[in-house]
């Protein structure tokens, strides 16, 4: 058995925004949607699986409404015609519940943000919390690279990733259904003259060459997050991958993750 | 045969890369993680190939090119 506890935690994202320091509390929850099924002539309540599921997530913790911290990230304002805070469709969350390590467990979704609650009162800090709900798939990866910041090189070529099954025994073999990659960006400093951040997730069947599998929109700031899908087959190995555009390096401080279908 | 040379009219085959590619430059690498060593990324000494460019075998080690010719990462170019 592992046990984990709150130091297992070491990200909390949205939309880009490291808000872990802030959160003491999140509540993971997922949920089989079901009718109820009983009819007339019936004693008992009887119950089904409609076959649609939701996640919910909810955290609680501290105000701070430090630049790109948990107030800019979760309350109701505006960024040009974005709408941010609840009713935000299109949040992306991840966060790491289990470690630091390449190959850890990661959780994360496309989001709705359902609410946000600022809690001042007396004689303590102000406190805050927000719900999301999940808009589509809800998933559950490997973390390809943990959030931390880089080192700073012309390239960022992550470590290999390999596959495992059911009892956590690696596999050569590739999966057939697509997955979902995650890359959330927290901090982008250009080192010399890089105006971009092209982020991409790798896969490869032998672990020397490796085929972009997910290429995400350039980004030429943080905080930047993005959840992209890909269909088909997945091989065996999978990794992340950087490199910057119009300079010859950058550090930037990121997460990559993906989950297999 | 894929970069066969025939004495006198070398004509190395040219491949399309259709899928952004990074393999390692140095074969010693590459045997290095086939003996099952964990190579660090600094020391892969990685090329890479965009999308759209065109290349011969002697740019590609053979390893590469039969896997992103299996994968459709590459294409023979007429």
């Amino acid at each position: 058995m592992v046990v984990r506890g709150a130091a297992d935690v070491a990200s909390l994202l949205v939309d880009g925004r490291d808000i872990l320091g802030t959160v003491t509390q999140l509540n993971d929850k997922q949920f089989a949607l079901t009718e109820e099924t009983h009819a007339l002539g019936d004693a008992y309540v009887e119950h089904s699986f409609t076959g649609v599921r939701r996640a919910e997530i909810t955290q609680e913790g501290f105000y701070d409404d430090a630049a790109n911290s948990a107030h800019a990230a979760l309350g109701q304002h505006t960024t040009g015609s974005t709408v941010l805070g609840p009713g935000n469709s299109t949040r992306v969350l991840t966060y790491q519940a289990e470690g630091t390590a390449t190959g850890a467990n990661f959780k994360g979704m496309t989001a709705v943000q359902i609410d946000y609650a600022v809690e001042p009162g007396r004689a303590v800090f102000h406190k805050a919390k927000a719900t999301y709900w999940s808009n589509g798939r809800f998933d559950q990866g490997k973390v390809l690279q943990t959030f931390r910041a880089t080192a700073g090189t012309s390239a960022e070529v992550g470590a290999a990733v390999q596959r495992v099954d059911a009892s956590g025994g690696a596999v050569t073999t590739s999966t057939t259904g697509g997955g979902a990659g995650y890359f959330q960006m927290s901090a982008f400093t250009s080192a010399a003259l890089a105006t971009a951040v092209q982020s991409r997730i790798q896969h490869s069947s032998d672990n020397i060459t490796y085929a972009d599998l997910i290429t995400f929109t350039s980004a030429t700031a943080a905080p930047f997050a993005q959840r992209a899908t890909v269909s088909g087959g997945v091989e065996a190995y999978l990794r992340a991958n950087t490199s910057y555009q119009g300079g010859a390096s950058a550090t930037i401080t990121a997460f990559w993750g993906f989950a297999r279908y | 045969m894929p970069g066969t040379y025939i004495p006198g009219t070398y004509m190395a085959t040219k491949y399309r890369v259709l899928v952004g590619l990074n393999f390692p430059s140095d074969e010693r690498v590459t045997r290095r993680i086939l003996a099952g060593e964990d190579v660090p990324a600094a020391e892969r000494k990685e090329r890479r190939l965009e999308p759209g460019d065109v290349v011969d075998g002697t740019v590609v080690p053979a390893r590469t090119l039969a896997a992103a010719l299996a994968n459709g990462w590459m294409e023979e170019v007429d």
